[in-house]
């Protein structure tokens, strides 16, 4: 049998983890979550993760050098910036620093989950 | 010539004449209106000599005109930023070059060391053989901070608002997708409901931050070369299905050539789903129309429909803040009132202007134009 594909949620709002909880098992994934940046770097540690969805502003660090710390070891990790609203300067900053897209959270959830779904696909291509 | 009283060169020796009685009156009453006026008024020579210092002017700068006229450096005093003083004058220097009233925002400092923001409108007159500078000011201060406090509100209101409302949102997506469990066609349509009047609040609250965002200057225009053409049909196609669904058909008025134009094309892209949107939202039988042509102005673009039309007395209102003019619309289709606003000042930044042909009850025209440099 093969795993299920996990992803580690980062956001400090409770109840969006559980929605997006609900959504991501629904699409059949594993759904590991953390509510500020150092839980995020310990579970980063803990769990085979397929892809992270990190929120951009959590209360003790900024999402974006979550995102620099893990592309420092991997290159390939789909990883989706949550944000509540689209912003040129956020989505540019993001980009910089190779984010693999974003989660506006007022958008549909199940297309998220879809690009989410693309992205791990295309990662595997990478890991061979 | 005669005076009131008696054969002109009458008057006895030591007497005002009734010309010059006249013309101290004209001047009592023009130095009392420029006194009591609610806005600086200042004039001076080329050397920065003050010849008029209203109240109001000491009021706002906290000097007298003799105060002014003595200081070393009196453009130094009120404008200590560097960048600032440049400005001022680099503004007289604009007004002597073109000659017309020169109207700018300024920021001073009083004596008493207050910061203030002024909208300063400067002419040159003629004066004695001389050029001198005519200023008027109006403190705007106040108003400025209103304005930063309310773009605050704005912004803090629609950010914090996002959050618990993505939450609802997707709590309703999950229960209509029937993730936690089958529901019944009732429980279907009444969700459905809700979540139509969730896109109804998000719809607000973008149209909300944009216009802020807008007002604010805080929007930055990204112009590029663009196909137009392509641009109009794209988003025309993508709002297929919802005309499907009320029955209407989309038409295009194309040119075979290629019409470029140097625009944001999300600016623009933002501005055809407003009309478009608006077009099929007030449109129950017929089509909606989207048609682009070059003209000897620029570029013209317009949406027209078959639908209910504007009444001729809310014409004058249709791009102002709020209008809806309770047009009967669905229970998921009423507007912000604020879709068309944003597209005239979108039009607006981009040098164009924007106008609407309607009758009520014969459909709606909205027609913008680009400047062909746009």
């Amino acid at each position: 049998m093969t795993r299920k594909r996990a992803i580690l949620v980062v956001d400090d709002e409770v109840e969006f983890l559980k929605m997006i909880r609900l959504r991501l098992e629904a699409n059949d994934y594993e759904v590991v979550t953390a509510i500020n940046g150092a839980q995020a770097k310990e579970k980063l540690k803990s769990y085979k993760l397929d892809a992270v969805l990190l929120d951009i502003m959590l209360p003790d660090m900024n999402g974006i050098d979550i995102l620099k710390t893990i592309r420092k070891t991997d290159k390939n990790m789909p990883v989706f910036m949550i944000t509540a609203f689209s912003s040129p300067e956020r989505f540019e900053l993001a980009n910089k620093f190779n984010a693999s897209g974003f989660i506006v959270k007022t958008d549909d959830l199940q297309v998220e989950v879809n690009n989410i779904t693309s992205a791990i696909r295309l990662a595997d291509k990478f890991k061979g | 010539m005669k005076s009131k009283h008696g054969r002109a060169g009458d008057e006895a020796p030591g007497r005002k004449s009734y010309a010059e009685e006249r013309i101290e009156d004209a001047v009592m009453q023009l130095s009392a209106v420029i006194e009591r006026i609610d806005e600086g008024i200042a004039l001076c020579d080329s050397n920065g000599q003050f010849v008029i210092f209203n109240s109001k002017m000491e009021e706002i700068t906290g000097y007298k005109m003799e105060e002014a006229n003595t200081h070393k450096d009196f453009l130094k005093a009120i404008y200590p930023d560097h960048e600032e003083r440049r400005k001022a004058l680099e503004r007289l220097g604009e007004v002597v070059k073109k000659g017309k009233v020169y109207e700018a925002e300024s920021t001073i400092t009083s004596k008493e060391g207050v910061v203030k923001t002024l909208l300063v409108s400067t002419s040159l007159i003629p004066h004695m053989g001389q050029d001198m500078f005519l200023s008027v000011y109006r403190d705007i201060t106040k108003h400025k901070k209103f304005n930063q406090l309310k773009d605050d509100f704005i912004d803090m209101v629609s950010h914090e608002l996002r959050t618990p409302l993505s939450i609802v949102n997707e709590g309703i997506n999950i229960i209509l997708d029937e993730i936690p469990g089958k529901i019944n066609p009732q429980q279907a349509r009444i969700l459905t409901s809700a979540k139509a009047n969730i896109e109804r609040l998000k719809r607000i609250l973008n149209n909300l931050l944009d216009i802020s965002k807008i007002e604010a200057d805080k929007v930055v225009m990204k112009k590029e070369v663009m196909d137009i053409k392509k641009l109009m049909k794209d988003v025309l196609f993508s709002f297929e299905p919802k005309m499907k669904e009320k029955g209407l058909e989309a038409k295009m008025d194309l040119p075979e050539v290629e019409i470029k134009a140097c625009a944001d094309k999300d600016m623009m892209a933002q501005i055809m789903t407003n009309l478009i949107d608006n077009a099929i939202k007030f449109t129950e039988h017929g089509f909606v129309r989207v048609s682009v042509r070059e003209t000897k102005e620029g570029i013209e673009c317009s949406v027209s429909d078959t639908g209910i039309g504007i009444a001729a007395e809310n014409l004058p209102r249709i791009f102002g803040k709020f209008q809806q003019f309770a047009r009967v619309t669905g229970p998921s289709e009423k507007g912000t009132g604020l879709g068309l606003l944003i597209s005239k000042k979108l039009v607006d930044m981009h040098g164009g202007s924007i106008h609407v042909e309607s009758r009520l009850g014969k459909g709606t025209k909205i027609i913008f134009t680009l400047p062909g440099d746009a």
